[in-house]
């Protein structure tokens, strides 16, 4: 395999890791903001409004990072995934605008409106199910290129098992991580009945998310048997995500959840990160899974360096920022001592409420 | 109509939504931070609590801008996997570039949004303002150099369909890229500086709210119009210069000028006869086209007739072209017809007939720059990439085209009104003051950011207090499936 495709790829599929935990806790707390609407938990609202708010923004781009990416190293991927997903892209393009829209306009009403929130919510468990599509669609044999012609078979595309079943793996494991995420800043905030909410919804989802990790594997050796036998291959790997797996859930059991909080997101993020990049490695040599290889559909050798400069320079802006906007934004209170972490809570939480309030 | 004027159709409109929003993301955070500016160093409170009031706006266009950015993003590759399967090869590096002054945009904002409360000092809080005017104006010039290379290509060889020697730098620096970037630029802070303006121009007719503030709002907006107004007319006539050289049909359909001629007219308005190829009542200004086009006026400039019938762009884009060029016109005597009577004559300024000329021109510089890119894109048809790439070829052979047509169209005008009621609801709700006092710098007042104590809402108790405020409003939407939030968690 040339080594700029084997770069081109690794950088690709590690955005692709990185969007795919960041879109899940994105997406994830837009769920769990609609649930805790539902149920009357202002807590739990307030919570996981206060990580969406100044995220979501950012995940976006990263996903738009992720397609300009894509294109520009594999410029025939805008070809052969432009043509066949036309139809699932569209509906998530749409499905994100009106979440992002009513996440924007949810600021300036008084309280949380019905409309808003239900399309937060919803929009939050559509998207990963419509966005999987580009990896399902690339080896359920949906997709057919030959002498630069493309096929597209909408059954397939839809109801290949490999799709359904990674599309409610994702939608699951959305709920699953971010439920650690915000089970963790409700520990830090001291807010005892929005962790048990959040505790109990990432408990059950971790529980479902591991069933339907064996469910994708199955629908792999229907569809694509010798991409699951390249993934027993590195069989030591697949041990280690099942592991994290069960350090999470098992963390999640204690009673004394503060200091296990840190640890079960922790487990849960790196296990889900390492079982995507598995995943990925375990697709090489292929763009399109036995039509197309990646080295076919690598850019030219100028753009290619180009590219690589500006990414470079790009992370040199990039990191600062993000360190910054945590700093400045997303740190949650630490609870150094319960005066002053209550104090800096109320403060932040008359800021919430003036702000979702709109006083 | 066939499917790809259904492409055509959905991604001009997808284009001319998110080219609102974009636009206005591009020159909100300069006049934003001029008024914060404004406000700290003169200690004017007007100043501030203009900076606090537009930031709620930007915040808004901001989210609306970047899913409507996300929709385009997505549809030039899913309507024009051709284009964009060459476009990756040559022109990928803008989009690549342009993602990281997108993110710098998107943290700096809500550092700048959510700081105003949180970072004390009010410098730091202002410097935070520099980096959104750098990276939105920087975002915007990326993807118009895109657009040029869509009308001049540069840095690639076409050897036999095959491409050749490519060098995405000199496709950045393609010929028409500098007169594009400069004109787009500008022409983003003229719309937006004449809507501010216009915006003022009506408070003030309406008499609602403070007075002094509608009046520092009129001449910040007006300054920055006049400014970009001119600047306008000139990066414009530029533009046409370039079109003279590098896209000569264009030019002539723009001037509906048929036969190539010497010392050509510049005709204004008129209507197209396309079947006589002439020109019905436009005013014909002698020479003045060609020296529009080559800065002399015996100058030849080629005519429809030179290119065959089938690769005239639609003559459309000479009703587009000459309506924008009014428009610039007009704001351009307005805005500097603004500032001499300021200096000269300040008492006609208030006069009632000269505001309302102000407030009628509020949309004049959004409908001038839809004019602009439907002159620039349907003057380049029937290329995408101009004589290397017809858009039919570039069009996907995917199904669905038409269907997913009416689903935008639709979710565009909920999108549009949406923003509209938003916006209205909120600034009606958060009325400004007919006093705009020293509260308006602290922290304390509400402005525009919702911040705690607004006078007339009693400051917020602590958090336990705060949720029984809110949950009996709950109670009473009649939701059928309310469900008391359980007293008692069972293993909390
Ligand atoms: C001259 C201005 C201009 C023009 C012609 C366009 N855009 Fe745009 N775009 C912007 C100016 C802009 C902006 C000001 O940079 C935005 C608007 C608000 C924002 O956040 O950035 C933006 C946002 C934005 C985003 C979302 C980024 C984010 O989340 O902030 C994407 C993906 C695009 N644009 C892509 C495009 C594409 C593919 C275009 C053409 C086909 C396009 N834009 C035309
Ligand atoms: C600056 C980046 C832009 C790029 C890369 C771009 C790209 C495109 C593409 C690929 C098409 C379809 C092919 C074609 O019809 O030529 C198109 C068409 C069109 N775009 Fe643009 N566009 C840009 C800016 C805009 C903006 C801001 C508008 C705002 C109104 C606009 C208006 C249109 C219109 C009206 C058409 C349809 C033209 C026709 O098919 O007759 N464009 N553009
Ligand atoms: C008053 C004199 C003006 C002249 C002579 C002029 C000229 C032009 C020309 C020749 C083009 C086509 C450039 C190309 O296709 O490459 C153009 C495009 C455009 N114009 Fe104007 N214009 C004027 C005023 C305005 C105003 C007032 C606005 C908006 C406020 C505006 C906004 C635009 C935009 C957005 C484009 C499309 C982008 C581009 O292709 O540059 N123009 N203008």
């Amino acid at each position: 395999m040339d080594s700029r495709a084997l770069v081109a790829f690794g950088l690709i599929w590690g955005l692709l890791t990185i969007y795919a935990l960041l879109a899940a806790l994105d997406f994830g707390a837009g769920f769990y903001r609609w649930l805790a609407y539902r149920r009357g938990r202002d807590e739990a609202h307030t919570i996981a409004d206060d990580f969406l708010t100044p995220v979501w923004e950012v995940v976006n781009v990263f996903l738009v990072l992720l397609v300009v990416g894509t294109i520009g190293f594999f410029p025939l991927s805008a070809a052969i995934f432009g043509t066949s997903l036309l139809l699932p892209f569209s509906l998530a393009v749409i499905v994100l605008t009106v979440r992002g829209v009513a996440i924007g306009f949810s600021h300036l009403g008084k309280h949380p409106s019905r409309p808003y929130e239900t399309a937060i919510g919803i929009g939050g468990l559509l998207a990963p199910a419509l966005l999987v599509s580009f990896v399902a669609a690339s080896e359920s044999g949906a997709i057919t290129f030959d002498a630069g012609v493309v096929h597209v078979s909408q059954g397939l595309l839809w109801f290949s098992p490999l799709y359904l079943a990674l599309a409610l793996l994702a939608v699951v494991t959305t709920t699953h991580l971010s439920a650690l995420l915000l089970y963790r800043r409700a520990l830090l905030r001291s807010a005892a009945k929005a962790a048990a909410f959040y505790r109990r919804a990432a408990l059950h989802s971790g529980l479902v998310s591991g069933a339907l990790a064996m469910v994708l594997l199955l629908a792999l050796r229907w569809v694509a048997p010798d991409h699951l036998s390249a993934l027993i291959g590195l069989w030591p790997l697949l041990l280690a995500v099942a592991l994290g797996w069960a350090l999470d859930l098992w963390m999640l059991t204690h009673r004394n959840g503060a200091r296990r909080g840190p640890l079960a997101l922790f487990a849960g993020l790196s296990a889900w990160g390492l079982a995507i990049v598995l995943f990925g490695l375990t697709r090489l040599p292929w763009l399109l899974y036995g039509q197309v290889r990646l080295d076919e559909a690598l850019t030219p050798p100028a753009m290619f360096t180009a590219l690589i400069v500006t990414v470079a320079i790009g992370m040199l802006v990039l990191v600062p920022s993000l360190v910054l906007l945590y700093m400045v934004l997303l740190r949650p209170a630490e609870p150094t001592s319960a005066g002053t972490s209550a104090a800096s809570e109320r403060q932040r939480t008359r800021d919430r409420t003036a702000v979702t309030a709109g006083s | 109509m066939s499917s790809v004027v259904f492409g055509r159709m959905l991604m001009a409109s997808s284009l001319a939504v998110h080219i609102v929003f974009a636009v206005t993301g591009i020159a909100l955070p300069l006049l934003v931070s001029a008024a914060e500016l404004l406000g700290i160093v003169r200690r004017d409170e007007h100043y501030t609590l203009m900076a606090r009031r537009w930031t709620r706006t930007m915040l808004v266009l901001f989210a609306v801008g970047s899913v409507t950015g996300t929709i385009v993003g997505f549809q030039i590759t899913l309507l024009w996997p051709g284009f964009m399967a060459l476009a990756g090869k040559v022109i990928a590096l803008p989009f690549a570039i342009e993602i990281f002054p997108f993110f710098v945009e998107a943290i700096f904002l809500a550092i700048y949004v959510y700081g105003w409360d949180r970072i004390r000092n009010r410098w730091l809080h202002w410097l935070s303002s520099l980096p959104i005017i750098v990276a939105a104006a920087s975002s915007g010039l990326l993807i118009t150099i895109v657009n040029a290379f869509m009308n001049s290509p540069a840095g690639f060889t076409l050897k036999n369909g095959q491409l050749a020697d490519v060098d995405p730098i000199a496709a950045i620096f393609n010929p028409t890229m500098p007169d594009e970037i400069a004109h787009v630029l500008v022409t983003a802070y003229l719309c937006t500086g004449i809507a501010l303006a216009g915006l003022a121009a009506f408070g003030l007719l309406r008499k609602r709210g403070s007075a002094a503030y509608h009046q520092r709002a009129l001449r910040l907006g007006m300054a920055a119009s006049a400014i970009a107004s001119t600047l306008a007319i000139f990066t414009g006539d530029r533009s046409a210069k370039a079109l003279a050289l590098y896209q000569p049909e264009k030019l002539a359909a723009m001037e509906a000028l048929f036969e190539s001629k010497y010392a050509a007219p510049l005709t204004v308005g008129g209507v197209i006869d396309t079947a006589h190829q002439r020109v019905i009542g436009g005013i014909e200004l002698p020479g003045l086209l060609s020296w529009l086009a080559f800065g002399r006026t015996d100058a030849q400039v080629r005519g429809l007739d030179t290119f065959a019938q089938s690769q005239w762009p639609p003559l459309l884009v000479h009703y587009t072209f000459d309506a924008m060029v009014g428009i610039g016109m007009w704001l351009g005597t307005l805005t500097l017809g603004f500032w001499a009577l300021y200096f000269l004559r300040r008492e006609w300024l208030s006069r009632r007939a000269f505001l309302w000329a102000i407030a009628l021109s509020l949309p004049l510089g959004y409908v001038a720059m839809e004019l602009g890119w439907m002159t620039t894109e349907i003057g380049r048809q029937p290329w995408i990439i101009y004589h290397i790439m017809t858009v039919a070829e570039a069009f996907t052979s995917a199904p669905y085209v038409p269907q997913l047509f009416f689903l935008f169209i639709a979710l565009y005008a909920a999108l549009s009104a949406g923003t509209v009621i938003v916006l209205r609801r909120y600034f009606r709700a958060h009325p400004l003051p007919e006093e705009v006092t020293g509260e308006a710098s602290k922290a304390g007042n509400d402005g525009g950011l919702g911040v705690p104590s607004e006078p007339d809402t009693p400051p917020l108790p602590a958090p336990a207090a705060r949720r029984e405020r809110r949950v009996p409003d709950r109670r009473h939407t009649h939701r059928p499936t309310t469900r008391t939030p359980r007293k008692v968690e069972s293993h909390g």
